[in-house]
C-alpha cells in the first residue's frame, strides 16, 4: 500500500478523454460528472474504494446497491468512492490501443491506484466481464500474481447475488463479501485505514479483513475431489468452519439515497428505485434471492416517504418504483401507496411495482396505481400445471388465474405478461401443454370480457419462458438443469401451438442457460475454463449479440471438462456441496426437507402466517422479520 | 364537462453546452433538463395525454460531440414567475457543462422556428499534426470539400501560431453535411494534415 502519492491517482487529462471519446459509441457513458456524484480529493483520504459493475454504465446505474455503498463510504470523511463500469467493447479496444488503465468517473483516476476494488457481480454471466475488467485496470487476474506482487495493486473485494457460490471465481478475488454491504463496508474502510496508517502490507490488510464477520478469503480453504465435478474433502486453514454472511437487522437504520446520482445516460430502468424490503418469505423453490436475503426486513412507511420525497428534490424523477423481491407482501402496502399519493399531491410522479402477484389484492393495486395509464401487466405464475407449482411451492390453481386475470380485463387491461418456467425439476409434456392449455382460456376469457374492437386490436398476450436453471443455496441446488435440446423441443411443442398474431414467445439461449449453470454450480476447478473462455474473447455474455456457446464449451474442454455434466449433474443429497462452506443462515437440513417436499408436492407456507417454519434464520443469526405493523 | 385549458408562460432558455457535457446526447440532455426542473419546484406544464410529458420545445437537437455557445430551447410553465428565478433555480441542478445563460418570457406566435432554411454558424478549431502523430490506416477528409460546398457560406479561416487553425461558417441546420462526422479522423486543409480538436455551434442566424 505504499505507493507513491506524487504518481498514485494521476487523472487521465481531459484532452486524453476527449481524443478518445469521438471514437466510440455513446461517450456519455465516459464523462461523469453527474450531479449529486461525490468528488473527493483521493490523495486527501486514507481510504478509496473503486466501486465496480462489470457491465456498461446504463446497466450498472441502475443497480441499487452501487449506488447505496457509494453514498455510505462518501458519508465517511476519511473515505472516498467513485465509480466504474465496464466500457463497452470499442472503448475496451481504444483503451488497450492507447495503453490506458481503466479510470474511475469521479477524478478519472486509475483503478489499479485505489486501496480497493469493490466488483458488484450479480449473476454468473458477468463472470468474464470481471476479467476484462481485471485487465483494462491493468490489474493481474489471478489473486496469487497479486499476491506476489504485493504492494501496488488494490485488494479486489467481490460481492452480489452470484457469489454465494464463490468457488468459480475464486482464483480472481482476494475477499469476497457476503450478505448485506452497508455495515461491511465501513468495517472495512475503518479496518483498513487503521492498517494504513500501522504502515502495514497488502497481505497484513488482505488478512486482517479477512477475520471480519461477513469476509470469505478463498485462500483459507483447500478442496480436494474425487472427480473434477465432485468435491471429495475440505481442508480449512482458518478456525472459521463456516463463512457468515452479514444482514443488516433493522433496515431504517439507514436512510436510503440522500443523493442519489442523475444519469447522464439513461439507464435501463429509468426510474427512481426504493427497496422497501428486503428478503422474501413465500419460499419459492428455485429462488435464489428468496433464501439468500432471509429475514424479511420491511422499511418504515415514514422512512420511504422521507426517502421519495428527498429524492424528488435531488434527482428530479417523474416514476418511483417501489422495489422488493414482493412488493405486494409489504405489510402496509396500501397505507404506503395511499400516503406517497398524497405527499406528491398533484405533482405527475406516477409509482409502480415491480412484481405483482397472481392475486385480486394485486390486480386491484394495480388498477388503482396505474389509473388511466394501462398499458401492460404482468404476473408470474411460473409453471403450467398447479401440480407443478406446488411443487415450486406456489400454489395457484388453473381458476385463481383466471380469475384474476379476468379481473385485470374488467378493469381495462388489454396487454398481458406471463412469466413461465420450463425445465422445472418433476416436469411433464402435460406441464409444458398446461401452458399453451392456460393461454388459450386467457384469449377465451379476454374475448368474452373485452369490447370486440378491442380484443381484436389491441389484446396481445406476451409469454416469457425463462429456462430453470439449480441456483446453489436453494432447495433445487441438488437437481441437474436439463439439456439444451429439452427446452428446444418443449419451445416448439408451445410456439406450434400458438398463433403468433395473439401470442409473443419470448425465451432465453439455452445454451447459455447451461453455461449459467454450469458456472453457478461450480466448484473452484470451473475457474480455469472461465479464464479460457475469457482469453478466446469471450465477455458481455449476458448480451445475445456477444455470447457464443461454442467458446464456453471449448473453454470448459482444454482443461477436460464437460460443460454439460457441470450443468446437469445431479449432486447427491449427502455429498459435500462447493458451497456448503457459505453460511446464508438457512438450514441446509431445512432445503433438504424443502426438496423432499417438493417432491411429494407439499407446500410451505409462509412463517408470518403459518409460524416459523424452521429455516433457521433467525436463531442462527439473532435476527427476526421486521414488519410494519 | 372538459377541463378549463391551462393558460402556458413560455420561457426562452439560452444555454451553454461546453467541455465533457458536449458528448451527452439529445434525448439523454433532455432528461437531464426535465431533471432539473423537476428538482427546482418549477411549475412547469404537463402534457395532458395518457403519459404525461414535460413540455419543452427544443427543435435543433445538437449533435453528440459537438460544443454549443447559444442553444435555444423554450420552456412551458404554469405560472408567471421572474425569468431570473427560473434561471438560477434549473441552473442549482445541472451537471457540470450545462449552464442556462438567459432566459426571456416570449409570446406563443414566436416560438423556435424549425425547417430547412435555418443556418447556424460552427467554428472547427484544428490543431496541425506531426508526422509522427499520423496514422496510415486513418484517410484524411478534404476539408476544402467542405469548405468550397454550396450550402456552406460566410466563411472565415484564420491561421495561428503552433498550428492551430479557426474557421468559422454557415450552415444550413439540416444539411447534408455533419460537422460531427469528421470529429474523430483527420482533415487536409493547403496540403497539411490536422486534427480537429472542437467544433462548436454558435446559435442561430
Amino acid at each position: 500500500m505504499s505507493v507513491q502519492l506524487s504518481t498514485r491517482y494521476k487523472r487521465l487529462s481531459y484532452r486524453e478523454l476527449e481524443k478518445i471519446l469521438y471514437s466510440c459509441t455513446r461517450p456519455a457513458r465516459y464523462i461523469g460528472g453527474e450531479l449529486n456524484s461525490a468528488h473527493k480529493d483521493l490523495g486527501a483520504t486514507d481510504f478509496t474504494l473503486a466501486m465496480a459493475f462489470p457491465d456498461v454504465y446504463e446497466i450498472g446505474m441502475s443497480n441499487l446497491g452501487i449506488q447505496m455503498l457509494y453514498e455510505i463510504v462518501n458519508d465517511l470523511d476519511f473515505a472516498a468512492c467513485e465509480r466504474v463500469f465496464l466500457p463497452a467493447v470499442d472503448m475496451g479496444r481504444i483503451l488497450r490501443e492507447r495503453k490506458i488503465s481503466l479510470f474511475t468517473l469521479e477524478n478519472r483516476a486509475p483503478v489499479k491506484d485505489f486501496d480497493i476494488l469493490g466488483i458488484s457481480i450479480p449473476h454468473e454471466m458477468l463472470y468474464t466481464n470481471v476479467l476484462e475488467l481485471l485487465d483494462l485496470c491493468c490489474i493481474p487476474l489471478l489473486r496469487r500474481d497479486r499476491a506476489r506482487i504485493n504492494d501496488h495493486l488494490p485488494i479486489v473485494l467481490a460481492g452480489g447475488m452470484s457469489t454465494i457460490n464463490p468457488e468459480p471465481i475464486s482464483d480472481f478475488i482476494d475477499l469476497f463479501a457476503l450478505g448485506d454491504g452497508e455495515e461491511l463496508i465501513v468495517e472495512i474502510a475503518q479496518q483498513v485505514r487503521k492498517l494504513k496508517k500501522e504502515g502495514a502490507t497488502r497481505k497484513k490488510i488482505v488478512e486482517s479483513i479477512s477475520d471480519i464477520e461477513g469476509i470469505y478469503n478463498p485462500d483459507l480453504i483447500d478442496f480436494g475431489y474425487k472427480e473434477p465435478y465432485t468435491v471429495d474433502h475440505v481442508v480449512l486453514k482458518s478456525s472459521k468452519r463456516t463463512f457468515r454472511k452479514r444482514i443488516v437487522s433493522d433496515l431504517n437504520e439507514y436512510q436510503l439515497l440522500k443523493k442519489p446520482i442523475v444519469p447522464v445516460a439513461e439507464p435501463v430502468h429509468s426510474r427512481f428505485n426504493i427497496e422497501i424490503m428486503r428478503g422474501c418469505l413465500r419460499g419459492c423453490r428455485f429462488c435464489q434471492a428468496g433464501f439468500a436475503y432471509r429475514p424479511l426486513r420491511e422499511r418504515s412507511i415514514d422512512n420511504i416517504l422521507q426517502v421519495a420525497l428527498g429524492a424528488r428534490e435531488r434527482y428530479g424523477y417523474d416514476e418511483v418504483s417501489l422495489s422488493s423481491l414482493s412488493s405486494t407482501d409489504f405489510t402496509s402496502i396500501k397505507e404506503l401507496i395511499g400516503k406517497m399519493f398524497n405527499a406528491f399531491d398533484d405533482s405527475p410522479v406516477s409509482i409502480s411495482l415491480p412484481s405483482l402477484r397472481l392475486d385480486s389484492f394485486s390486480v386491484n393495486l394495480a388498477g388503482e396505481l396505474a389509473r388511466n395509464r394501462k398499458t401492460n401487466l404482468t404476473f408470474a405464475p411460473e409453471a403450467g400445471s398447479h401440480r407443478l407449482r406446488k411443487l415450486i411451492n406456489k400454489d395457484i390453481s388453473d381458476e385463481q388465474i383466471l380469475e384474476n386475470i379476468g379481473a385485470a380485463f374488467r378493469l381495462g387491461w388489454t396487454k398481458i405478461k406471463l412469466y413461465f418456467m420450463i425445465g422445472l425439476p418433476q416436469e411433464t409434456d402435460d406441464d409444458v401443454l398446461g401452458i399453451v392449455k392456460i393461454c388459450e382460456e386467457i384469449t377465451e376469457l379476454a374475448g368474452e370480457l373485452l369490447p370486440q374492437s378491442l380484443f381484436r386490436s389491441r389484446f396481445k398476450l406476451i409469454l416469457n419462458l425463462a429456462l430453470f436453471s439449480p441456483k446453489p443455496h436453494t432447495p433445487f441446488q441438488w437437481v441437474g438443469q436439463r439439456p439444451p435440446q429439452y427446452f428446444m423441443d418443449k419451445k416448439d411443442e408451445i410456439c406450434t401451438r400458438l398463433s403468433k398474431r395473439i401470442y409473443d414467445v419470448r425465451w432465453h439461449d439455452p445454451y447459455s442457460t447451461s453455461v449459467e449453470s454450469a458456472l453457478g454450480r461450480g466448484n473452484r476447478n470451473v475457474g480455469k475454463a472461465i479464464l479460457n473462455a475469457w482469453n478466446a474473447g469471450a465477455k458481455f455474455d449476458s448480451w445475445s449479440e456477444y455470447f457464443n456457446a461454442g467458446r464456453w464449451f471449448s473453454a470448459f474442454k482444454e482443461e477436460g471438462l464437460d460443460l454439460d455434466r457441470f450443468a446437469e449433474r445431479e449432486i447427491p443429497i449427502d455429498g459435500i456441496l462447493p458451497w456448503d462452506h457459505i453460511d446464508m443462515g438457512i438450514n441446509k437440513d431445512f432445503l433438504k426437507n424443502e426438496l423432499m417436499k417438493s417432491e411429494k408436492g407439499e407446500l410451505t407456507q409462509d412463517c408470518r402466517k403459518s409460524g416459523c417454519v424452521f429455516c433457521d434464520i433467525c436463531h442462527s443469526f439473532g435476527v427476526r422479520n421486521v414488519l410494519n405493523e | 364537462m372538459s377541463e378549463p385549458l391551462e393558460e402556458k408562460f413560455i420561457y426562452r432558455m439560452i444555454m451553454k453546452k461546453v467541455g465533457a457535457a458536449k458528448f451527452v446526447s439529445h434525448l439523454d440532455l433532455l432528461d437531464i433538463l426535465k431533471s432539473a426542473v423537476s428538482c427546482a419546484g418549477i411549475p412547469v406544464y404537463y402534457s395532458k395525454g395518457f403519459n404525461p410529458t414535460m413540455k419543452i420545445n427544443y427543435p435543433h437537437p445538437l449533435p453528440v460531440g459537438v460544443s454549443g455557445q447559444n442553444e435555444i430551447f423554450d420552456l412551458f410553465l404554469t405560472k408567471k414567475l421572474p425569468a431570473l428565478d427560473v434561471l438560477r433555480s434549473i441552473n442549482n441542478y445541472l451537471m457540470d457543462g450545462i449552464r442556462i445563460i438567459e432566459i426571456r418570457q416570449v409570446e406563443k406566435k414566436s416560438l423556435i422556428v424549425g425547417g430547412q432554411n435555418v443556418r447556424v454558424r460552427f467554428i472547427m478549431t484544428l490543431l496541425e499534426l506531426d508526422d509522427s502523430d499520423l496514422k496510415p490506416e486513418d484517410v484524411p477528409y478534404l476539408l476544402s470539400e467542405v469548405l468550397n460546398s454550396d450550402i456552406v457560406d460566410d466563411i472565415d479561416v484564420k491561421y495561428y501560431m503552433r498550428g492551430i487553425v479557426r474557421i468559422s461558417f454557415k450552415l444550413g441546420i439540416n444539411s447534408k453535411l455533419k460537422p460531427q462526422k469528421i470529429l474523430s479522423g483527420q482533415v487536409i486543409l493547403d496540403g497539411r494534415v490536422y486534427s480537429i480538436a472542437t467544433v462548436t455551434r454558435f446559435g442561430f442566424v
